[in-house]
């Protein structure tokens, strides 16, 4: 099991009069392999959830344990815990500052303490694996590359690491569709290869009912849902009450089921289009 | 729409710059010809680097035609020629990220930032910044801190602070671009209210599909020129043309356009779910009664 979490709670300005609560009650196991889509309106808990994860926030009261490290001891293993869980915020591009983009990307290896030796494996098959050529990029400055370029460098840094569970905050905001496209196939490729659990926060209905094993659901503090996208998006009357929307097929789907065809659960255009051609076939 | 009174015309524009990486020159805009009518929507849409922001910045005099590189005339001015502050004032620009636009720490106070700088009366201002906020029903955000609030409300602000000037026209480049579902879903409720009610005329940059299809008209940019142009049901049925381009298709339309291809009889480039459902309904039907 990747992570376990048993009624964490967490109140911003804890004990003073502008006391909130961001988190009530979360209980939840994310197993290992789970590609995780987490959804939810601007403050509805999500990033103080996610924070929790790599100790960006410590314990209030509940229990987290990460791959095995227990956060919930006096003094945690910070250090063992950022090795294992890597994070990509919002606009990750803006946390370049080297002045090379292998300098850049040894940041965290480096800080792991690793030797020169392993430091520069680690750099050269991180910026590989992100789609980047090594040898036209390692010397280059990150501030002359394009959008898309600088944001894989940023997460090159982060998979430099190795860690085993990557969570990533809108990872394909402001990106254009080919670019959003190509970070998504990216993240698929990293959970192959080097990070096989996957939290990945997203707005785009859309892209969550491609991508992801199991949804995440935040509203007002708590989480509401955490399912397969298939059982989730059966649940269109609370999701629409809380203001997330469908994915277009889920709705194309339910809509022709009123017109009296029923093709299932559809997530993708795929699947839509298989069982609809298969119907038609069926009594040629 | 008035076919006839072009207010933004391109006539064979090249837009061309030297690369600092390389020293080579590279044209931005290439021989780009097209009008804009009084009173549209028109959606530009382009993948990254395909010219479409400078397609923008030429419309407002930001930018100007290269040497020999044709004309852009603006409410029958040369944007080369003549004076680039009337077209400024006529034509407005929104960009992408709306903390660049902020300039004060009170909503009511960035919006009078434009008026003031244009040297009206104070009674005009007031009267201009209160017109701007009653359109875009934002009168409970006047005395509020514009960096505390979210992307789509801080567009909003900054779209209130353009309308302020009073533009004939509003350019958005990618707009909507950093902004959640909810927060673009409201700018682009705005845009259609202030082109209906206003007859404001909307160019709105952008590389969301999804949004091309409140459009009148779309212009597709590839390379510097303007490839494709008409309503989006025209231009949804040129899929293969579009991915050629580097853009995606909605995915109704993907479904439509694949289920066309295998001998379905359902309408292509609709994206209209309820109307998808009910074509194939029917052909499914006919298929199980003979």
């Amino acid at each position: 099991m990747a992570i376990i979490v048993k009624d964490l709670c967490y109140t911003y300005n804890e004990k003073t009069p502008f006391a909130t609560k961001a988190l009530k009650n979360v209980t939840v196991t994310i197993d290992e392999g789970e590609f995780v889509c987490v959804v939810g309106h601007t403050g509805s808990g999500k990033s103080t959830f996610i924070q929790h994860l790599n100790g960006l926030i410590r314990l209030q009261s509940g229990q987290l344990a990460v791959d095995g490290i227990d956060l919930c001891v006096k003094k945690p293993d910070f250090m063992a815990l950022r090795g294992k869980i890597g994070m990509v915020f919002q606009y990750p591009e803006y946390q370049l500052f080297a002045d090379t983009v292998f300098e850049d990307v040894a940041f965290g290896p480096r800080n792991m303490g690793l030797k020169d030796a392993e430091v520069k494996s680690r750099v050269f098959h991180a910026i590989e694996r992100v789609g980047l050529n090594y040898g036209l990029y390692a010397e280059k400055s990150p501030f002359e590359l394009s959008g898309g370029e600088k944001r894989r460098v940023a997460i090159a840094g982060v998979i430099a690491m190795e860690p085993r569970i990557l969570v990533l905050d809108e990872p394909t905001a402001g990106l254009d569709p080919l670019g959003k496209n190509e970070i998504l196939n990216l993240i698929e490729d990293i959970r192959k290869t080097v990070a096989p659990t996957v939290l990945m926060v997203n707005h785009d209905m859309n892209e969550v009912a491609e991508h992801a094993t199991k949804v995440m659901v935040f509203c007002d503090g708590e989480m509401t849902e955490y399912l397969p996208p298939k059982d989730l998006f059966r649940k269109a009357d609370y999701l629409t009450s809380i203001g997330l929307d469908l994915p277009t097929i889920t709705k194309f789907a339910s809509k022709l089921k009123e017109s009296g065809v029923d093709i299932g659960d559809c997530l993708t255009v795929e699947q839509a289009y298989d069982r609809i051609i298969r119907l038609h076939l069926k009594d040629r | 729409m008035d076919k006839d009174k072009p207010i933004i015309s391109f006539d064979n524009v090249f837009f061309g710059y030297s690369s600092a990486e390389d020293e080579q020159f590279y044209y931005a805009v290439h021989d780009a010809t097209f009008d804009i009518y009084e009173g549209e929507f028109v959606a530009v849409v382009g993948k990254n680097g395909s010219g479409k922001s400078t397609i923008a910045k030429l419309m407002n005099a930001i930018l100007e035609p290269s040497d020999e590189g044709g004309s852009v005339t603006v409410f029958g001015i040369d944007t080369k020629k003549g004076n680039k502050y009337e077209v400024r004032k006529r034509v407005g620009m929104v960009f992408q990220n709306p903390d660049n636009s902020m300039v004060a720490s009170i909503v009511e106070d960035d919006i009078a930032f434009g008026p003031e700088n244009l040297g009206l009366e104070r009674e005009e201002i007031v009267s201009r910044v209160d017109n701007a906020i009653s359109l875009l029903g934002i009168e409970n955000l006047r005395t509020r801190t514009p960096h505390k609030l979210s992307g789509g409300q801080k567009q909003k602000i900054a779209i209130a602070g353009i309308l302020a000037l009073k533009p004939d026209v509003l350019v958005l480049d990618e707009s909507t671009a950093m902004l959640d579902p909810q927060g673009r879903k409201e700018v682009i409720q705005t845009l259609i209210k202030l082109n209906k009610q206003e007859k404001i005329t909307i160019v709105l940059i952008t590389h969301f599909m999804e949004e091309v299809l409140f459009a009148d008209r779309v212009l597709v940019v590839n390379q510097g020129s303007v490839k494709l142009v008409g309503t989006p049901k025209d231009i949804f049925l040129n899929c293969d043309k579009l991915i050629e381009y580097g853009l995606t298709i909605p995915r109704l339309i993907e479904l439509e356009s694949k289920l066309r291809q295998s001998g379905l009889d359902v309408t292509q480039g609709e994206n209209n779910v309820e109307l998808l459902a009910k074509e194939v309904a029917a052909v499914l039907s006919d298929r199980f009664e003979t």
